[in-house]
C-alpha cells in the first residue's frame, strides 16, 4: 500500500490515470519535471507495516507530550491540504 | 469586488515582509481548488477561500478549512486532525493522514459527516516557499462518497 493506492482509492481515480496525469504534467514542464518525478516516486514508495508502525509510536510519544503541555511545531506543506 | 481587493491586499502586505518563518505554531493559507465529487473527469466545481493549522507536535497537525464553492454556490468547511507520513524535516515535500469533520450549507451537495483523508503538499519553487501545491482524497463516513481535491495555497 502507498499513498498513491489510498489517493486512488479515496477518489475513485485509478491509479493508471493519476500516474499519466502527472507524467504529462512533466512532459508540459520540463522545468518542473524533475520535481515532478520526485513526486511520483515518493507517492509510489510503500507504506510499509513498519514504517506505519513507527509512525505510530512516534505519534503516539508526541500526543503525550503535547498533553503535557510541550509543544514542538514543524512546517508540513500538507497541512495546508 | 470587496473580495478581490481584500485578496490583493493581503498578497501585497506578505510580498513586502521577509521570507516565511517556519516551524511556527499556527499558520493561514488563501486557496484556490479544483474538486471532483460526482464521477465526473470534469471538476465537480472550483472553489477559493483558505486554510488554518495548528502544529502540535513534528508529526501532529490540527487542521482546518472554509471555502466557498462557485459552481454549486455552496460553503464548506472542515476541521479535524492530520499525521504527517514523511520525513518531517523536509519543508518542501509532506504527506499526510488524518481525519476532518465537514460541515456545509449545502448538505445535499457537499455532506456533514466524518471523512478519512490523505494529503500532499509541495513547495515546488525555493524562490517562492509561500506558494504550495495540494492535493487530497478523502472518503465520507456516512455516505461512502469520495472527493479529490487538487489545488494552490499562498501561506500568509
Amino acid at each position: 500500500m502507498n499513498l498513491l493506492q489510498i489517493l486512488s482509492n479515496a477518489a475513485g481515480v485509478p491509479v493508471e490515470k493519476i500516474v499519466t496525469w502527472l507524467e504529462n504534467a512533466a512532459a508540459a514542464l520540463p522545468d518542473a519535471a524533475p520535481e515532478i518525478n520526485t513526486l511520483i516516486e515518493r507517492i509510489r514508495s510503500p507504506l510499509t507495516a513498519e514504517l506505519l508502525g513507527n509512525l505510530s509510536m512516534a505519534v503516539i510519544a508526541e500526543l503525550k507530550d503535547i498533553a503535557s503541555g510541550h509543544i514542538v511545531p514543524k512546517d508540513h506543506p500538507s497541512d495546508f491540504a | 469586488m470587496r473580495f478581490i481587493l481584500m485578496l490583493l491586499m493581503l498578497l501585497c502586505a506578505t510580498a513586502t515582509t521577509p521570507a516565511m518563518a517556519a516551524d511556527e505554531i499556527f499558520g493561514f493559507a488563501i486557496g484556490a481548488n479544483g474538486v471532483w465529487f460526482d464521477d465526473n473527469a470534469e471538476p465537480s466545481d472550483f472553489e477559493i477561500g483558505g486554510n488554518v493549522k495548528a502544529s502540535l507536535s513534528p508529526h501532529f497537525s490540527a487542521v482546518g478549512a472554509g471555502y466557498y464553492g462557485f459552481g454549486h454556490s455552496y460553503l464548506r468547511g472542515s476541521a479535524g486532525f492530520r499525521v504527517t507520513a514523511t520525513d518531517v524535516n523536509d519543508p518542501t515535500f509532506s504527506l499526510g493522514l488524518g481525519m476532518q469533520y465537514h460541515f456545509s450549507s449545502e448538505p445535499n451537495i457537499r455532506p456533514e459527516e466524518w471523512a478519512p483523508d490523505a494529503s500532499v503538499g509541495w513547495r515546488p519553487w525555493t524562490s517562492q516557499p509561500r506558494v504550495i501545491l495540494v492535493a487530497l482524497g478523502s472518503y465520507g463516513m456516512d455516505t461512502n462518497q469520495a472527493t479529490l481535491m487538487a489545488g494552490v495555497r499562498y501561506a500568509l
